[in-house]
């Protein structure tokens, strides 16, 4: 039962996170995914223009090879034809809920050799990294391999609030340098910015 | 059994042998039953339609109750069942917390003047508030993959007193996992989504994100948003006429008031939509009941109305002149036409660092990510800074104040830590910084578009935390 209530949980947060994408300004974004569901890891979807990407349902499996998926996400990111070197961060974006499985459904933690290979690859650094915890029951030990996975704690997403993961893409264009005493300064107050929101 | 008076009196048992007296007028009426207030207590009682013993009734609801008991709940304001009835009634016990009244009483605009009756519940922000928490909960749900229902004006009820936003789900025996809702449940007419009405297709978190469109449109505006001006402007004679229009509109087959092409179904009446639903809650109502009145996979979802209430709840102020409630970016007071006062804005941003940096990579870069929420603080006045605001994973109570920031409307703030971490106030010129200790408050001096202070809601400027600028507001007029 459990199993089945977390595809639900998964459908919708990639759904939800998919039109937030679409509808976001910080220019155009390319949204690929990679599931691993099923006794291999996947590409689910291809890299694409966030407007043109349709979520298509995943179907529930027990095993979690994410072992794979982070050999995958490596070669998907290294391949210039799927991703064009670009100036702006790839985010990896991780939705689990934290089980990872061989490919015979035991647990197994092979996962940690391939995320160190992940993050040690030229594109994988370069890489920000997000969460999304999926499901009421992640145990601690579940929870640490999310925790492994993100770039700090606040990056780990609970699935009520993913929707607000779109807001992140905005880094790119809203970067401030820090001044001599390492405080920083906010872009300057606008109050036409908030008539805009009415 | 008649009391005093001729008010017939409906007693019923629970399997504690509890003899329980309900009050005659219901709580709220749902798809399959009523809920009823026990007379001098905090308890209610759901009874399923059709008072008579059925036992295959009672065993349904039994298994049901059984589930629910099951499912993961915790440290959600839902009615739990606590006992259940015995023959020759069909139904359960729930405890309330408070004296409550159905969340209907705030979306349903009597005739005539709406003003008064709109402030007197609790104007746009306490419904901002009240919607805001309700989003929470279904979003919350629906992340343990638990669907609702059956949602409804009556069945979530909400502080009696208006200075209060408390908010309980009752009439919960329709919560179930989402891959086990098999039972084909319609819904309560004009709040079930299209797709119930067809036998293929079963409740769902984007079935209960359509009545929560529904309800938290009716609870801003007062009034339906598939019933046009058509509904109150017919002959009170032509009975066949309006059926025809109740049905179509609680089928979906009008289109909605404020469609982007369709015109036939236009409203003119109710609270004015642009004074209460911002834009970000007009395109989840275009969204809702366009492209997504048939196609649910194309319609927002809790987290969508979750994120958007509680960034518009954040962004309103009071007027002084009339006592309304308004959305700060307003030139004049909607309600009574004063010039919009001056107030506190705090911007929350996200601010960022790079832990996994490297020597050969660039150089350290804190950046700051506008999370769109804003802190309001009229002239005066204190606001909480909530757990939830700017946040991705609020553990524990997201309603939860971590700060509070007030404003004389002159020249000083006041920001007050409630504890239990430490922070910091810095100001953005010159080398004014504060730490502010748990149960501590300053006062700094602010002075419109010349004193921007920023206050780092963390005890360590380095690891990523939320950040509120504070600048003062003021329209020229």
């Amino acid at each position: 039962m459990g199993e089945w209530g977390k595809i639900d949980i998964l459908n919708s947060s990639m759904a939800t996170m998919f039109r937030a994408f679409a509808g976001e300004q910080a220019g155009q974004i390319l949204v690929g995914v990679i599931t691993f569901g099923g006794t291999v890891a996947q590409v689910h979807v291809r890299p694409t223009p966030a407007a043109d990407a349709r979520w298509n349902a995943m179907t529930p499996s027990g095993v979690t090879p994410m072992d794979q998926a982070f050999d995958l996400a490596r070669e998907l990111l290294e391949d210039e034809t799927a991703i064009p070197r670009r100036r702006s961060r790839p985010w990896l974006i991780l939705c689990s809920d934290g089980h990872p499985t061989g490919p015979d459904g035991y647990a197994s933690d092979a996962w940690q050799g391939a995320l160190d290979r992940l993050l040690s690859s030229p594109q994988g650094r370069r890489a920000r990294r997000l969460a999304v915890s999926i499901g009421p029951d992640v145990t601690a030990e579940a929870r640490a391999v999310l925790a492994a996975f993100v770039s700090d704690q606040a990056y780990l997403v609970d699935a009520e609030n993913v929707e607000r993961v779109s807001q992140f893409f905005e880094w790119a264009t809203h970067t401030v340098t820090s001044d001599v005493g390492g405080g920083i300064r906010a872009p300057s107050f606008d109050p036409s910015d908030l008539a805009d929101r009415l | 059994m008649t009391a005093l008076g001729g008010t017939p009196e409906l007693v019923v048992r629970d399997d504690r042998g509890r003899a329980l007296v309900l009050e005659s007028i219901p709580l709220g009426r749902g798809g399959q039953g009523r809920v009823h207030r026990v007379r001098n207590s905090r308890l209610a009682v759901k009874l399923i339609d059709g008072v008579r013993w059925r036992p295959d009734l009672a065993d349904d609801l039994m298994a049901r109750l059984r589930s629910i008991n099951r499912l993961p709940l915790d440290g959600l304001p839902l009615s739990r069942p606590v006992a259940h009835l015995v023959e020759p009634h069909v139904g359960y016990v729930m405890e309330l917390l408070e004296s409550v009244v159905p969340l209907g009483e705030l979306a349903s605009a009597p005739t005539g003047e709406l003003s008064g009756w709109y402030l007197d519940s609790g104007g746009l922000a306490r419904r901002l508030r009240v919607l805001t928490k309700l989003a929470w909960v279904l979003s919350t749900l629906h992340g343990r993959g638990i669907v609702y229902g059956d949602l409804s004006p009556t069945n979530v009820v909400v502080s009696a007193r208006p200075e209060q936003d408390h908010l309980w789900l009752i009439d919960t025996d329709n919560l179930s996992f989402q891959a086990d809702a098999a039972r084909h449940i319609a819904g309560t007419p004009g709040y079930g989504a299209p797709e119930l009405a067809s036998a293929k297709a079963s409740l769902s978190t984007l079935s209960d994100a359509f009545a929560f469109a529904v309800l938290a449109f009716k609870t801003l505006v007062g009034l339906h948003p598939f019933r046009g001006d058509q509904f109150f402007d017919e002959d009170d004679d032509d009975y066949t006429r309006l059926e025809q229009l109740n049905e179509s509109a609680a089928a979906f087959r009008l289109p909605w008031v404020d469609h982007s092409s369709e015109t036939s179904n236009r409203l003119s009446y109710g609270i004015p939509r642009n004074w209460v639903l911002d834009a970000a809650l007009r395109r989840l109502c275009r969204e809702t009941f366009e492209e997504g009145l048939r196609s649910p996979r194309n319609r927002p979802g809790m987290s969508a109305w979750y994120a958007a209430l509680s960034r518009a709840a954040d962004a309103t102020h009071a007027c002084p002149n009339c006592q309304h409630t308004f959305y700060v970016g307003n030139r004049a007071c909607p309600w009574c036409g004063i010039p919009a006062p001056s107030v506190l804005v705090g911007r929350v941003f996200a601010q960022l660092t790079r832990p996994d940096f490297s020597a050969d990579d660039d150089r350290y870069e804190p950046a700051l990510v506008d999370t769109r929420d804003l802190v309001v603080v009229e002239a005066g006045g204190w606001t909480p800074i909530l757990s939830r605001v700017g946040h991705l994973a609020a553990r524990g109570d997201p309603f939860e104040p971590v700060a509070n920031v007030g404003w004389d409307g002159g020249d000083r703030m006041s920001v007050h830590n409630p504890g239990p971490r430490s922070f910091h106030l810095v100001a953005q010129e010159g080398r004014n910084r504060r730490r502010l200790m748990a149960g501590e408050r300053v006062d700094v001096l602010v002075r419109p578009g010349s004193t921007t202070w920023l206050l780092h809601l963390t005890d360590q400027l380095t690891a990523p935390h939320r950040l509120a600028v504070f600048d003062v507001h003021a329209w020229k007029h």
